[in-house]
């Protein structure tokens, strides 16, 4: 006889669960029984990933928003509101750019500051990318120079002026331009990019400005150049003594230098315009020094075989729009957009999915608003032309210069 | 009347002294996981995490299941992007930590950094 499988007790009454009430606990037992809710009887498990790359952009990014924001006080404490409301704002603004039809399109309006990390990324771009295509030439080998001079303790145009005029002469003398190697043979630097920059010492309290330089030489260098450059370096700027002298590299996905193959994380690294503001961002008499000092200035030039690098770059003052926004602009006016007088700001728009962004309904009904009330339509738009078939028609013998016909065409002219 | 209840406590050396995961622990890859008991400001070094491992793991020779997680830069941003994504650590939730991959120095005479992944269950 098979054993049943239930128990012979037959059906017991189910356990009543945890946040259950059994029933017959109200109205005298007549009340059924009742969900209730307890807070921490809940099975529901709770899930976190955090990364260190994540954690690492996101302390990054706090770093520079903290020392923007100690700039933005600076400037506003020194009387350049304008330049701080920009830089708080910067990334906050689009022009919006808009067809007749209706469509929309934004571009954003940059604060283009000294000390704004995202402008000078922006900035650095085109740079880089002609770099690019002037740097890994066979037979080449790539450099990178520090030339320092004497601390001073004001900041001022000339000083700026002066290392600038020091490296076009150190540019221009025979160290740079023809040496001759153990066997005779004449060898020269054959071109480069410089960046002035200037940071601040608390310690001694002093401004340290240096020159960076990207150069080009013949694949092999003598060790003993550096000691001719040193000692032309002493001589132009009469007394300083501090150069360094590094080959530049690349580093691969597993860690290791690979020289003479520059690729764009090595450019950037080595022609970012970013200023290193953190020793003075705080003081706001150090920060109106600063700008004083470097205003005009043009802080990256190239030189020699990377001369036109950055040509585009001298012309423009801050401000103005750079290359890329020129792009742009060009690209929507031949598409049939145009400026409107109005701006959007980022609570205008909203972040799509792709990363870009678009306009609200309510801002897109006023950009429709305005371009029906436009008078007259200030916009053509393409239309498709018919086209039919045509018959070629063969001419014997030459076209007459003047036609029979044509002064008769001008006849009702007056 | 109060009752006057007796307290005691007795402290090893050996509650605290457990072995650090330092950086050289860390290959591309390691993994371990268990259930945070607590953390302690260290002398040097900032703050350690005490996990009891599910797994042990092998330290000098030694199989151990009480170590300690010493804040690595890498595992510090990991924990960052963990607080701002709302998590506020607690005794007994589970954690999983991977080494995805050794960050090297940019610097000479700077040592080579781990990078984590920190994943957390919390029941």
């Amino acid at each position: 006889m098979e054993v049943p499988l239930q128990l012979e007790a037959g059906k017991l009454p189910p356990v009543p669960r945890a946040g259950f009430a059994a029933g017959g606990e109200a109205e005298g037992g007549r009340a059924e029984a009742r969900y209730v809710h307890k807070i921490g009887t809940s099975p529901k498990v709770l899930g976190w990933i955090g990364l260190s790359v994540e954690g690492a952009d996101l302390v990054r990014r706090e770093t520079r928003r903290k020392l923007t924001q100690q700039v933005v006080g600076s400037l506003n404490r020194c009387g350049r509101e304008k330049q701080a409301k920009a830089l708080a704002t910067c990334g906050q603004w689009f022009d919006v750019w808009a067809r007749p039809s209706g469509e929309a399109k934004l571009l954003p309006c940059p604060c283009d500051s000294m000390f704004c990390p995202e402008c000078a990324n922006r900035r650095s771009r085109p740079l880089i990318r002609k770099l690019k295509g002037m740097v890994n030439r066979p037979g080449r080998s790539y450099w990178f120079l520090t030339l320092t001079v004497p601390n001073t303790e004001n900041l001022s145009r000339q000083d700026i002026s002066a290392i600038s005029d020091q490296f076009a002469e150190l540019w221009n003398s025979w160290v740079f331009q023809e040496v001759e190697d153990e066997n005779g043979k004449a060898f020269r630097i054959y071109g480069g990019v410089r960046s002035i920059e200037c940071v601040y010492e608390p310690e001694s309290e002093s401004w340290h400005p240096h020159i960076h330089v990207l150069f080009e030489a013949p694949r092999r260098l003598p060790w003993w150049w550096l000691t001719l450059l040193k000692a032309a370096w002493n001589r132009i700027t009469g007394g300083a003594r501090y150069l360094r002298l590094q080959r530049a590299y690349s580093v691969t996905k597993r860690g290791k230098k690979k020289y003479n193959n520059l690729n764009e994380k090595a450019l950037r690294e080595l022609c970012k315009y970013v200023t290193k503001c953190a020793e003075f961002a705080g003081d706001h008499l150090l920060v109106d020094e600063f700008l004083r000092a470097f205003k005009g200035v043009r802080r990256t030039q190239c030189f020699g075989s990377f001369h036109g690098a950055c040509s585009r770059e001298f012309e423009r003052e801050p401000g103005d729009d750079d290359e890329e926004t020129l792009n742009a602009q060009a690209t929507l006016t031949d598409d049939g957009y145009r400026r409107l007088p109005f701006r959007a700001v980022l609570a205008d728009t909203v972040m799509q999915r792709d990363g870009t962004r678009q306009l609200t309904f309510d801002f897109m009904e006023r950009v429709r608003a305005y371009i029906q009330t436009a008078d007259p339509p200030w916009g053509l738009e393409v239309e498709d032309i018919p086209t039919s078939e045509q018959t070629r028609i063969e001419f014997a013998g030459a076209m007459p210069e003047k036609s029979e016909w044509q002064p008769s065409l001008f006849e009702g002219a007056v | 009347m109060a009752t006057a209840a007796v307290q005691t406590w007795i402290g090893h050396s050996s509650d605290i002294a457990v072995p650090l995961l330092g950086a050289e622990f860390w290959k591309d890859g390691t993994e371990i996981s268990g259930i945070l008991e607590g953390k302690r400001d260290q002398k040097v070094g900032g703050t350690a995490y005490r996990l009891t491992l599910d797994t042990a793991v092998s330290i000098d020779g030694e199989e151990v299941t009480e170590v300690e997680m010493p804040s690595l830069t890498g595992f510090k941003n990991a924990l960052e992007s963990l607080r701002l994504q709302g998590y506020q650590m607690k005794k007994g939730d589970l954690w999983r930590v991977r080494c995805e991959g050794i960050k090297k120095a940019k610097k000479e005479g700077f040592s080579d950094s781990p990078e984590f992944e920190l994943a957390i269950v919390r029941k």
